[in-house]
């Protein structure tokens, strides 16, 4: 478990390294006001610089430590449970679900795309046997209230889409 | 002062202010009492909904939502062992062990009514430092302001949980995400990429909402465990619960748990989530018995309750005298103040005085509200914990993506949510704290603004940011406070 974590202190530290490197590279294209003493790319540059030396001690910390026997490493961790595997599919289903959400929350309007997300959101985390008709109406009432809620009380704007 | 007050109150005692202080209040328990929803989170949905009110009337609703949110953990922490919030963690560790005894109402009473005191205890320090605070700190200057906010980064980073390295790079990457969209002072875009969209920056909202709602949902959807809830300890509330006698026995421990609580507060960064905890720690210290704690004894319940709500008044103070946030939820009731118009700060006092006096007053009435709630609405909080969590995230998602897209009715905010989100998802998974992230993408232009106008008052030289006795001091103690936090974790590696 902590050779694990070690390993991907390793690995986040040459990634945070690269990164700091890119934002770097980025910040030269800022322009710069020729009477300023600091410019506008300073900052930036002074942060990428400092999370660079901090990734640089992180990957250091993780090569110091390690342990001289690493042989014994990947022997049992990479063995995934049912229920390791299930979780990762809740996640994934989870993120995409939110994504489709926001795409199509423009064009297709607040009521009806909230609807839908509601109902398989609540059915993608339920961990016992779903009750579809009941999410089903939970799903759309909350859709309904949360709008007029927003719309009349709150007077904000929401997308209003194809019923509009 | 007084007349300040009356001009305060004045605006406070209406119909819709006070509606709203219950409202906030209300609302606030329910997401303090739920775990996985917190103060914090409460106050960035509901801010988007201020808008439209006045200054005073919004900022009404929004420490509403932080009182009650503070103080609703305890519901939890008392009847399931989970605390409600990381502000009421050590009060899982005796009230529970009360709830199983029987004791569960003295629990709770006792509780309730020093979460009360201990938010009044830190009001009264608040109105007395901060005014005078902000008349010393009219006199800083650029330099000073930014020693403040790096002492402020550099603390939260190496205070919050897991390694300091980790902790400074989550502040680091926060500045970075600030300095998307056009730089303070001469205006040029950064970090674009030619997207317009992005010549605004980010939003503090969905970042807000991102690291901390979104996270939450995938955590959920992660997690094996459901919170079982068939076992809610039986309760049953009489007067508050313990006696006069008991009352005169906890005032040592009552006076010490606020200090603790207050001064946890006013250090910038860390707030209710600290002081319960160290408070906790204290008092077992300094108690004649300190064997009893653990099994369920009154004073872990005080010690806890109590510092935890006397950290709002204390993380309220470098906010208003300052400009300088606390911690998360500080963090948003500045973003509340800076949509209207309102630029916390020294100033304030001086130029809206009506509006910090009527955050005061505000203050006292939301903390009067919240002990009639929690105490005559406790079944109705309790029945709300029955709520599965696999119908109340989805919900808490609709209304961030609400929030967040009523700011500026673009898609382009939700998008943002779901960044940051991401970003909180993977760096709890890799062990970065996120708290920093938050505080170094608002302290970060602050910072920035604050170097950059000290460097062309001193021609580019930095010697003045380090021999000028406040911005000094400030500085040595951000580095000590990173040397000191490191050598405490090597000591313990090697333990």
């Amino acid at each position: 478990m902590r050779v694990e974590s070690r390993k991907r202190d390793l690995y986040l530290g040459i990634g945070f390294l690269l990164f700091s490197i890119g934002v770097w590279i980025a910040s030269l294209s800022i322009k710069h006001l020729v009477v300023a003493r600091i410019s506008s790319s300073f900052v930036p540059q002074l942060a990428a610089t400092i999370l660079g030396i901090l990734s640089l001690i992180l990957i250091l910390q993780s090569v110091l430590s390690a342990p001289n026997d690493s042989s014994k490493v990947d022997v049992t961790s990479e063995q995934e449970t049912e229920s390791d595997a299930k979780r990762k599919q809740r996640v994934r289903l989870t993120f995409l679900l939110i994504l489709l959400y926001l795409i199509f929350l423009e064009p297709i309007g607040f009521l009806i795309t909230t609807a839908l997300y509601l109902f398989f959101q609540f059915w993608v985390l339920s961990r016992r046997k779903p009750n579809l008709p009941l999410y089903g109406i939970i799903a759309v009432s909350t859709s309904v209230i949360i709008y007029y809620l927003f719309v009349k009380v709150f007077v904000l704007f929401l997308p209003a889409g194809i019923l509009g | 002062m007084l007349e300040m007050f009356y001009v305060g109150f004045s605006q406070i005692l209406a119909l819709k202010p006070l509606i709203l202080i219950f409202l906030g209040v209300g609302v606030g328990i329910i997401f303090g009492a739920i775990p996985g929803l917190t103060a914090t989170m409460a106050v960035a949905l509901f801010l988007p909904v201020t808008f439209g009110m006045h200054p005073v009337q919004g900022m009404a609703l929004l420490i509403g939502l932080y009182i009650g949110g503070v103080s609703g953990g305890l519901i939890s922490a008392i009847l399931i062992k989970i605390p409600g919030t990381p502000s009421s963690i050590a009060t899982t560790f005796d009230g529970y062990p009360m709830a199983q005894k029987g004791e569960a109402g003295k629990a709770l009473g006792a509780g309730i009514f020093y979460s009360f005191l201990g938010g009044w205890f830190s009001f009264l320090v608040l109105f007395f430092i901060a005014p005078p605070l902000a008349d010393i700190a009219l006199k800083f200057g650029p330099p000073e302001y930014f020693s403040i906010a790096i002492f402020s980064l550099t603390l939260i980073a190496s205070l919050s949980t897991g390694s300091t390295i980790k902790g400074l790079m989550s502040g680091i990457v926060g500045i970075l995400l600030s300095c998307v969209g056009t730089a303070p002072i001469d205006a040029f875009p950064r970090f674009t990429f030619g997207f317009r969209e992005l010549d605004g920056g980010f939003n503090l909202l969905p970042a807000l909402v991102g690291l901390f709602a979104i996270t939450e949902i995938l955590k959920t959807a992660e997690s094996d465990v459901e919170i079982k809830l068939e076992n809610i300890a039986n309760y049953k509330i009489k007067g508050f619960g313990f006696s006069a006698k008991e009352f005169m026995e906890q005032m040592g421990n009552f006076i010490r748990s606020s200090l603790i609580g207050t001064g946890i507060g006013i250090l910038p960064g860390i707030g209710g989530g600290t002081s319960n905890i160290l408070s906790y720690i204290a008092a077992k210290k300094m108690s004649k018995h300190p064997e009893k704690f653990g099994t369920g004894i009154l004073d872990g319940v005080v010690a806890s309750e109590t510092a935890n709500n006397a950290s709002i008044g204390g993380a309220l103070v470098p906010l208003l005298a300052m400009g300088i946030p606390g911690d998360t939820v500080t963090a948003m009731l500045l973003g509340g103040l800076m949509i209207h118009g309102l630029s916390p700060g020294p100033l304030l006092f001086t130029t809206s005085g009506d509006i910090v006096y009527g955050i005061f007053a505000a203050l006292i009435v939301a903390n009067f509200v919240m002990v009639l709630m929690e105490y005559f609405g406790i079944r109705f909080f309790v029945r709300l914990l029955k709520i599965p969590k696999h119908i109340m995230l989805p919900i808490i998602i609709v209304f961030c993506v609400v929030g967040a897209y009523g700011l500026n009715n673009r898609v382009f905010d939700a998008w943002s949510v779901m960044l940051f989100g991401v970003i909180g998802y993977v760096f709890e998974k890799w062990g970065f704290p996120l708290s920093p992230v938050i505080l170094g993408f608002i302290l970060g232009p602050i910072a920035e603004t604050n170097l950059r106008r000290g460097l062309m008052m001193t021609q580019g030289n930095f010697l003045p940011f380090l021999t000028k006795p406040v911005s000094g001091i400030f500085l040595i103690i951000a580095v000590a406070s990173v040397v000191y936090s490191v050598i405490k974790e090597r000591k313990q590696r090697t333990q």
